[in-house]
């Protein structure tokens, strides 16, 4: 069982976090994080009109399961829009947390790293909790943990696609390369089993929104994410058995009945 | 003068700071302000005169992934 970690100067049980984005409706996004047992979900902030209380209502939902927000810079594309969207989630949320977003590419929803790392420097610096979503980029990542980082998320694959890990090989080398840094697995994930890999590869944790919201049953998706991630995280550190080119019976050969010496003749 | 809104335009007869316009808007609280892209910490409402031309974004909490 795990005992806890710390990440961002908080110590959680959970190494699941949550979106809270595209559920069929608040009460059933209420009922899958709570099923999900995650400590941390995701939120953001959008223009609102005086007469459109539905951000309060939002809030208060969310302050009424208890639970730590990440608030994100999604839709920003400039370092400017980031900026200013950081500096504002930290006043409404009340927290120094910030899940640094900065779109590249439109259709891949690629982070844009030239900006996100010049974003993140400016961040660093006002003393926010950078958690940037990034690609698997090793240098990228340096820089990142150069402009004051110690939390990385990059993606599995592209926002919303549900494809899992793209890319296993540049994964591992992240997390090989830096293992004091908390690596969370960030988008892309669809099935459970997606994300015990990404545990299983070592990893702090991961982030998911889609996978639950849009499966057919958010609160079951839910829990059968707390079990997938729970049991990657379980088998990392339990040591995986190397994989090998030939079998090997299982079962010990010693005494094996009806055996006998075959005879060439 | 004409300022804008969270995009859309506005006509006002005469300059006023943040918190007077957010009272008149009926905005109270949980909101977050920018004006001309930066941001205005809710301490300097009172102090922050809006002009001609300013546009202002005014955001609430949402879902998010």
């Amino acid at each position: 069982m795990d005992t806890g970690w710390k990440i961002g100067g908080q110590t959680l049980k959970s190494r699941l976090f949550v979106g809270s984005a595209r559920y069929p409706s608040p009460d059933l996004m209420a009922q899958a994080i709570r099923a999900s047992m995650a400590e941390v979900v995701t939120v953001s902030l959008r223009r609102e009109s005086a007469a459109n209380k539905a951000g309060q209502r939002f809030w208060q939902l969310i302050r009424d399961i208890g639970i730590n927000v990440l608030p994100n810079t999604a839709g920003c594309k400039s370092v400017e829009e980031a900026v200013t969207t950081a500096e504002m989630a930290r006043e409404v949320f009340e927290t120094n947390w910030i899940k640094l977003e900065v779109i590249g590419d439109d259709y891949t929803l690629q982070p844009d790293v030239f900006k996100l790392v010049e974003a993140s420097a400016i961040l660093n610096d006002k003393g926010f909790i950078v958690f940037p979503y990034t690609t698997e980029d090793l240098v990228v990542a340096r820089e990142l943990i150069a402009t004051g980082c110690n939390i990385l998320m990059p993606w599995g694959a592209p926002i919303g696609s549900g494809q899992g890990l793209n890319n296993i090989s540049a994964l591992k080398t992240l997390r090989a390369r830096f293992p004091d840094i908390n690596l969370l697995v960030d988008a892309g994930l669809g099935a459970p089993s997606h994300a015990a890999q990404a545990m299983e590869l070592g990893f702090d944790g991961v982030l998911l929104n889609t996978a639950i919201s849009e499966a057919g049953d958010p609160v079951s998706m839910a829990r059968a994410f707390a079990h997938a991630v729970e049991a990657g995280y379980l088998a990392a550190n339990a040591g995986i058995m190397p994989e090998r080119d030939f079998a090997q019976p299982s079962t010990p050969e010693i005494g094996t009945p009806f055996w006998k010496t075959e005879i060439n003749s | 003068m004409t300022i804008t809104l969270n995009g859309e335009p506005q006509f006002l007869s005469d300059r006023r700071s943040l918190d007077q316009l957010l009272e008149k808007w009926g905005y109270n609280k949980g909101i977050a302000v920018a004006v001309n892209g930066a941001f205005v910490p809710r301490s300097s409402y009172s102090e922050k005169v809006v002009n001609d031309g300013d546009a202002i974004e005014i955001l609430a909490p949402m879902q998010g992934g």
